[in-house]
């Protein structure tokens, strides 16, 4: 998990509206919504097992744009080339959150941020919602 | 009927300590009351507290659209004020019980009569702990409803559960709580064997490892989802909550992975509207979805044989307070770390070449069975970098954990598998790569 715990501590209480109107959207100040959030240095997981490095033998580069693909992977959230739809590479399961985001709508996309091949295949994204 | 849950238990309040400062929260009870306005599933809350607290247990009820609050009993003697000095559960949450000794709890028959014969609920969820549980039970027995107990505060004896006249619907425990440890001695057979001579269903909930669920002819494990963890404080309850009003309309298994899933959500904010939001999200997730979503799954004595080598400058010269931190937080979660310094010796100056090559040898050994290695720099160690350089060159798992300090030198950050800097973050990470471990996933 590459981020840091975020949001300031305060009294945890929905705001007070009457009950029969919908509740009040501010909630904890300044925090933003999870969805949307940006992904930053987000290193990817199975990146061997990924269609991209079966098909290639090899890693894209640094630039390649990509996003989140839409159905799961054998449970897991995937990383794809956004020119060909080749995974890459799955999210830690840490952002498995995104799901949820995904399902109300949201779309992930970013590029590859940094990639290397020694000693183990090592690909490290950055992602925006849209 | 429309599904209403009845919830019994203790309002607190919760004082959370952080670096960032102390906050307090209405807890107890509510963490799983928020949880059902979360869901917009009715409620019912019949609460213990001190006088103190009935305004604000009803102010925060008129918010959350109960049903009806009732109050059980007056707690005296105590504030029912609970200190959390680690809100994120990286270790030992150390909470502390204000004035617990002393506290006394009346419980209220009457109270009590007129809340059963004038409200209807399809479950009741109780979170036992500070009050006469066999009362309540009793109070209950005529009813027929299906009754939930989240145990980890008090395990009531056979005697105790007889008195409802049934069996539980289920009996929910923590890896968290003193029952487990106690009497159950630390065992899922032990304890589900014992659970399931008075209820239906066992669940244990194991942090960030997942839950297990067990009844007369099924055995589930459902993982946690961990993410960034904001607090760790009524989380359990959340999960609770969510089962017992999700199970009406879903599996047992969708039921369970959505209440794992909501209690990420619970510990990812602390604001009520968040929190709520992520849950409608999570409920618009397609079953399917839910039951094909992998997580992070270890089970709690699966954590012993995770060996974790701590590779640090653990000399009695340094300050190692963030080794020691770090060692306990793993054993707290019942992984097995290793300071090799202390368990082979610190060689002294001086050390005869015998001393030394049996010390070496001994490190190497223990270094060479772990799954995971865990650097700790305090400083530029050569010994260190060393173990972290065999470490990676076996292929083996490479934390680099620098809670106090900034820049790493560069190949120590490129070939750390992850580089942490709280315990919080050390801890998640350890239960991550122990799930990949388990599961064979590289």
């Amino acid at each position: 998990m590459e981020s840091s715990a975020s949001g300031h501590f305060e009294d945890y209480r929905p705001e007070k509206t009457p009950k029969s109107t919908p509740l009040g959207s501010s909630g904890s100040a300044g925090e933003r919504d999870i969805c949307d959030r940006e992904i930053l240095n987000a290193r990817l997981e199975e990146i061997e097992r990924a269609e991209y490095y079966i098909s290639n033998s090899k890693i894209p580069i640094v630039g390649t744009a990509v996003r989140v693909r839409q159905q799961l992977v054998k449970g897991r959230l995937a990383i794809e080339t956004s020119k060909d739809g080749h995974s890459i590479g799955y999210l830690p399961t840490s952002l498995n959150y995104l799901l949820g985001c995904i399902r109300a709508g949201r779309t992930y996309e970013g590029v590859v941020v940094a990639a290397s091949e020694k000693p183990v295949p090592k690909l490290v994204v950055d992602l925006e919602p849209s | 009927m429309n599904s209403c849950t009845l919830l019994i238990g203790h309002a607190i309040l919760d004082v959370l300590e952080s670096d960032r400062g102390r906050t307090t929260a209405l807890g107890g009870i509510f963490h799983a009351a928020r949880t059902l306005w979360a869901l917009e599933q009715e409620f019912v809350l019949g609460y213990f507290g001190p006088s103190y607290l009935d305004a604000e247990v009803q102010s925060q009820c008129d918010q959350l659209g109960a049903k009806a609050v009732i109050k059980l009993g007056n707690v005296t003697g105590s504030p029912n004020v609970v200190i959390v000095g680690e809100p994120k559960e990286a270790g030992d949450q150390r909470y502390e019980f204000v004035r617990q000794e002393s506290q006394a709890t009346e419980f209220d028959l009457a109270a009590c009569a007129t809340m059963l014969s004038s409200q209807s609920f399809t479950d009741v969820l109780i979170f036992s702990g500070g009050f006469a549980l066999d009362l309540v039970f009793s109070s209950l027995n005529p009813t027929g409803t299906s009754v939930h107990l989240d145990a980890n505060f008090d395990l009531p004896s056979l005697s105790t559960i007889e008195k409802l006249g049934r069996p539980l619907e289920s009996l929910i425990l923590s890896t968290s709580s003193s029952a487990f440890h106690g009497p159950l001695q630390s065992s899922f057979e032990i304890a589900r064997e014992t659970a399931l001579k008075s209820s239906i269903a066992f669940i244990l909930k194991e942090n960030r490892g997942g839950s297990r669920y067990s009844d007369q002819t099924t055995n589930l494990v459902i993982p946690a989802f961990p993410a960034d963890t904001v607090h760790s404080v009524g989380v359990g309850d959340c999960y609770d909550a969510a089962f017992v009003a999700l199970r009406k309309h879903q599996s047992t298994n969708v039921a369970l992975r959505c209440a794992s899933m909501l209690a990420t959500a619970y510990c990812a904010t602390l604001s009520a509207e968040k929190f709520r939001e992520q849950v409608k999200r999570v409920l618009d997730i397609p079953n399917e979805e839910i039951s094909d979503l992998s997580g992070t799954m270890v089970t709690w004595e699966a954590r012993q044989s995770i060996h974790i080598y701590i590779a640090a400058p653990d000399f009695s010269h340094c300050d190692r307070r963030s080794i020691e931190e770090a060692f306990h937080a793993l054993k707290y979660h019942n992984f097995t770390p290793h300071r090799p310094v202390l368990e082979n010796g610190e060689v002294p100056a001086g050390a005869s070449q015998s001393v030394r090559a049996s010390t070496a040898e001994k490190d190497l050994q223990l270094l060479e069975q772990a799954q995971i290695v865990v650097v700790i720099p305090l400083y530029e160690d050569a010994g260190t970098f060393i173990e972290m350089g065999i470490a990676v060159q076996a292929a083996k798992p490479v934390i680099v954990h620098i809670p106090n300090s900034g820049e790493l030198n560069l190949l120590t950050e490129q070939l750390a598998t992850a580089i942490t800097r709280t315990t919080e973050e050390l801890v998640s990470k350890v239960f991550q790569i122990s799930s990949t471990l388990r599961h064979g996933i590289k």
